[in-house]
Formats: structure tokens, sequence, C-alpha cells
């Protein structure tokens, strides 16, 4: 059977019809797996047991007429989220061999509805990372252009989206984990609004900045899965429940700092175009100043290794993890070497001595960024620009220079920082994939899906 | 550039060691971040509340009684002794 471009809509159009079952579905996936992901690399692990199994029982639930939109559909998972008696390494020899002991929340409400886990996908170790290259195990590649990185951390699970290897995946976003890779690979990817999603059961990075979303073929799946998995859990005390009120907010708002040096021509040319073709559609496009964003990036490497090596700390190799002679051997043996920067920079900005001029000063200007969003969304309903401010890389290219690496994150840590919700979609231009990074009100993903569902069509 | 010493003392706090042979490159990644993080000092932030978080949390409190037993977890320690973990002692007397 053929799966090039199924998206959930699609497959669950054909499940429903019966046209195919899920294990025919979940056959025709894992088969391609095989074929493709010798090159891509974008599977930790392949659950074909697991996803057997699952696909088995999703064909006796549409049988009963227990059908949702997600029922019998493959799916992938990034290797930060537990699925219980599975392998969960967040691509770090200090996980390599742990069995996670329970489900992640978001795993349980995709269980509950007969979705379909075909494996866990590689991330930058520990998700820190813009390229997928920190991974302790293999470097995925981007399955457009095999030379590229598929961006990061959640690389794996959009090379998988794109090389067709799942319907759809899920990925963490702590400052553009989900959006960047969604970007250079092509695909769509949702960050929601920090506190929509459970964290439970997920590795945690940077506790006030992480969010758990979904990568698509296309915004309408990305809304699938999102109404899905977000809502109030008693796991996760940061998460609320509420619901959204429709509207019809069609005031786009272009930040003039976002168009500055450093970013590469051709993604500017298509950023320009796809405000021209949103100004066709009728919206109105405003210009406006987010006079903080140049030191966004400054704040985030501040506070983001600051969480990590505080989460961190619980890794002594004691409870679970390796174990060879004591936790600073354990740490120096299986921590890699851009975890253990992180950790040493948190711990260094965090220390007596450091922790006003460092630490403090980056929770102040978290504040003036805030802010700026704030005063913004009183005038327009979505802020668009770009996602990434380079094209996908060439492997290797940004390796050696942490600086360069980080700067691609330039226009997607502020997002988190502030908590907002934000997409990333494909352009209509030819050549690499480059993504237009649409970001919302908080609370507001069902507007701001509208408006990128406009552009995506 | 941030001294060998410096990185060694921030290293034993954060319960890794550094290899002589990490140390320049550890040194040198380091510093770089840290020349590019005091760029915030160029803000004035003195009457600017700080911003921990995004959402006001409160503390969660639940009734102190024993809920989900999991043998599997003690199963992962690297040692038990009546289903507590064992380690270490940590606790020494000085003389």
């Amino acid at each position: 059977m053929k799966i090039e471009n199924l998206t959930i809509k699609s497959a669950h159009d054909g499940l429903k019809n019966g046209d195919f079952t899920s294990v025919e579905l979940t056959n025709a996936y894992l088969k391609k797996i095989e074929e493709k992901d010798g090159e891509v690399k974008a599977f930790v692990t392949v659950t074909k047991d697991l996803a057997l199994r699952q696909a088995k029982e999703a064909d006796e639930m549409i049988k009963r007429g227990e059908m949702t939109m997600l029922t019998g559909i493959p799916c992938a998972l990034k290797d930060n989220f537990l699925v219980e008696g599975e392998k969960c390494t967040a691509s770090s020899k200090f996980l390599e061999n742990y069995v996670a002991p329970y489900n992640a929340t978001v795993v349980e409400k995709l269980k509950r509805q007969g979705a379909v886990f075909l494996g866990k996908t590689n991330l930058d170790e520990f998700a820190m990372g813009s390229s997928c290259e920190n991974s302790a195990f293999f470097k995925t590649k981007n399955p457009r252009d095999l030379e590229r990185v598929p961006g990061g951390s959640s690389g794996g699970s959009a090379a998988a989206v794109a090389a067709d290897m799942c319907v759809y995946a899920l990925g963490t976003d702590t400052g553009g984990s989900i959006r960047q890779p969604a970007s250079f690979c092509g695909v769509v990817g949702l960050k929601p609004t920090y506190g929509a999603v459970s964290r439970n059961g997920i590795i945690a990075f940077a506790s006030s900045l992480d969010q758990v979303g979904p990568i698509t073929k296309n915004v309408e799946d990305a809304q699938i899965v999102f109404e899905s998995i977000k809502g109030r859990d008693e796991y996760d005390s940061t998460t609320v429940e509420y619901i959204e009120k429709e509207t019809d907010g069609f005031k786009i708002g272009v930040p003039k700092e976002y168009f500055v040096n450093g970013l590469d021509k051709e993604v500017e040319r298509s950023i320009k175009e796809a405000i021209e073709e949103y100004r066709k559609m009728g919206a109105e496009i405003v210009e406006i100043s987010l006079p903080h964003t140049e030191y966004a990036l400054a704040c985030y490497y501040i506070v983001a290794p600051a969480e990590a090596s505080a989460n961190l700390a619980r890794f002594d190799g004691l409870r679970y993890g390796q174990n060879i002679d004591g936790i600073i051997s354990n740490r120096t043996k299986y921590f890699g070497s851009e975890v253990k920067k992180r950790i040493m920079l948190g711990t260094y900005t965090l220390s007596s001595g450091y922790y006003d001029a460092f630490y403090k000063k980056a929770l102040k200007v978290r504040t003036l960024i805030k802010n700026d969003f704030e005063d913004v969304f009183k005038k327009v309903d979505v802020i668009l620009g770009p996602t990434s401010p380079c094209l996908p890389f060439k492997i290797g290219e940004k390796q050696d220079d942490p600086m360069a690496m980080y700067l691609s994150d330039i226009y997607t840590v502020s997002v988190n920082l502030a908590g907002l919700p934000a997409i990333s979609i494909p352009s209509k231009s030819e050549g690499l994939p480059i993504g237009i990074q649409l970001i919302g009100k908080p609370f507001k993903e069902k507007e701001l899906l509208k408006i990128a569902n406009k552009y995506d069509r | 550039m941030i001294s060998s010493e410096e990185i060694k003392n921030i290293a034993k706090l954060s319960y890794i060691e550094i290899k002589d042979e990490e140390m320049e490159e550890m040194r040198k990644n380091f510093s770089s971040i840290l020349e590019y993080v005091k760029k915030l000092q160029e803000l004035d932030t003195d009457n600017i509340e700080a911003t921990p978080s995004i959402i006001d949390l409160e503390s969660v409190m639940r009734e102190d009684v024993f809920k989900n037993s999991d043998s599997k977890l003690i199963s992962y320690f690297s040692r038990s002794k009546n289903n507590y973990l064992e380690v270490k002692k940590i606790l020494y007397n000085e003389d």
C-alpha cells in the first residue's frame, strides 16, 4: 500500500472506510522504516512488537465503533517520552539500558485512543542541541538532503515525519526543539502554550520552558494531535484546563528586529513572500517592535542551563541508569560534553557570587521579553517571522563553534521564555526547506492554527 | 578566559570530573558563552521584577498517604536492602 504523504485525516478516512486495517497500515510503515531508516537514522528504537499489538487492538476498537481521529494511526515519539516496558534513552549513554517503568501522561492519552507507537526517535542528548549531532548514539540525517542536519533537538521526530516513516510524531520544545527541526525538514511543528500539555513522564530539561507538541504533515493534523494531548494533569502542576473561544482576528505583526544581520537572504525572501501572500488573503500586516529581541538568546543560555543543572542532578546512577563506581564516575563517563558543559554553566550562574549578576539578571530580562510580547499582542493577533535564521546546515558545519550553533535558535527561544504558543510551517519556496514561524497569544492555539492553516492549504 | 582552577571547582560542584585533555576545549567554550551572556549587563533592570516562571506556581499539597508502590522502581536500584536504596556512607565523623 502507498503511505507517502498520508496525513492523520487521510489515514483516518482509509481506516474508517475499510480501505485498509491498522495492522496493514502499521506493517507498511514498519517496512518503510526498514527500507529508509538505514540512511536517515531517525529511530533509536523501533518498537515493532508493541506497534503490531496496538494495531490489532485498534482494529478491534474500530470494529466496535470506538474510533477517534488517532485510533490505529502509527506515530513516533521522541526518545525522552516514557513508554512502559520500552527503552527510554534521551539519546544518552547514561540511560542506554533504561526501560521506562510507566507511561508519560500524553503517552497514556494516545494509548487510550488506540494510537500505534512505531518507535522512539533520536535527539540531541537530553534535548540539548539544535542539530541532533549531540546524540550519544548516531547522527540523524535530513531526509530532504542527507548531507545536512535535520535540526534539533527533536530531529529524529521531524526526520521520521518528513521521510514518511510515521504519520505524525511528538517532540519537546525548550528553546525551539520542535519548531527548528520542523523548519529544517519541511514539516509542521507546534509548540503549545506553557501549561497546555502535561510533561509528566517526559525527561525534564528546563522545567520553566519545556513543552510538548506535535510534528505533523500539515496544520490540520497538528490541531488534531494537540486537542488530544492537552489539558490539566494532576502530575504536572503547571497544566491548566481551558476553553478557547473562536475568533476571526487576522492582524499579523511583523517584528522589525527579526530582519537584521545574520538572517540568510534566501530565508528573508521566502518570509517576505509569505507576508505578501497573507496580505493578499486579506490580513492586515503591521510592523511591530520587540525591542529586547537581541537579548533573548543570552537570557535563554542562562535560564535553561541553570534549570538543567538542577534537573540533571537526579542522574547519579544509584537509583537508575548506568552505575560503575559512584556518582562522579557515572556522570563523568556517561554524560556527553555538551551536557557536561550546560550542567556546569548552570552550576556556575547559580553559584554564590554569580547568582545576582547572571541568573537573577536573566530572570529580570525575561520579564522585559515577556512584556514586549504583551504590548504587541494588544495590537495584533499573531506575530510572523522566520523560524530559523539559516537554511538546514551541513553535518559538522557548526559542531566546533557552540555560539554559531546556539544562534540558530535566535527566533525561537524568546517564545519559550514568554511561554507562548508558536508554530513552524513550511514556506512554499523551492529548494531547501524554510520554516515560517507564527507566534500566538497565550492559550490561543485555535486562533494561531486557524491563521497558520490559511497559508498551509 | 576562565581559569582551569575555576573550571575544576565548578566541575566539582556539578559532580563531574574534567580531564586534563578536555580542559582547554571546556575553557574555550565556557568562556565564549560567558562572554556572550554578559550582553545582558547592557540593560538597566533595577526596577524590574524577576520572572522565574510564566505561570504563578503554587505548592501542591496532598494527604501524606502511601500510594503507588512499584517494585519495578526498586529493581532499578544499583543496590538495595529491604526495599530501600543502599548507598555509600555520606556523613562521616571528621576526627
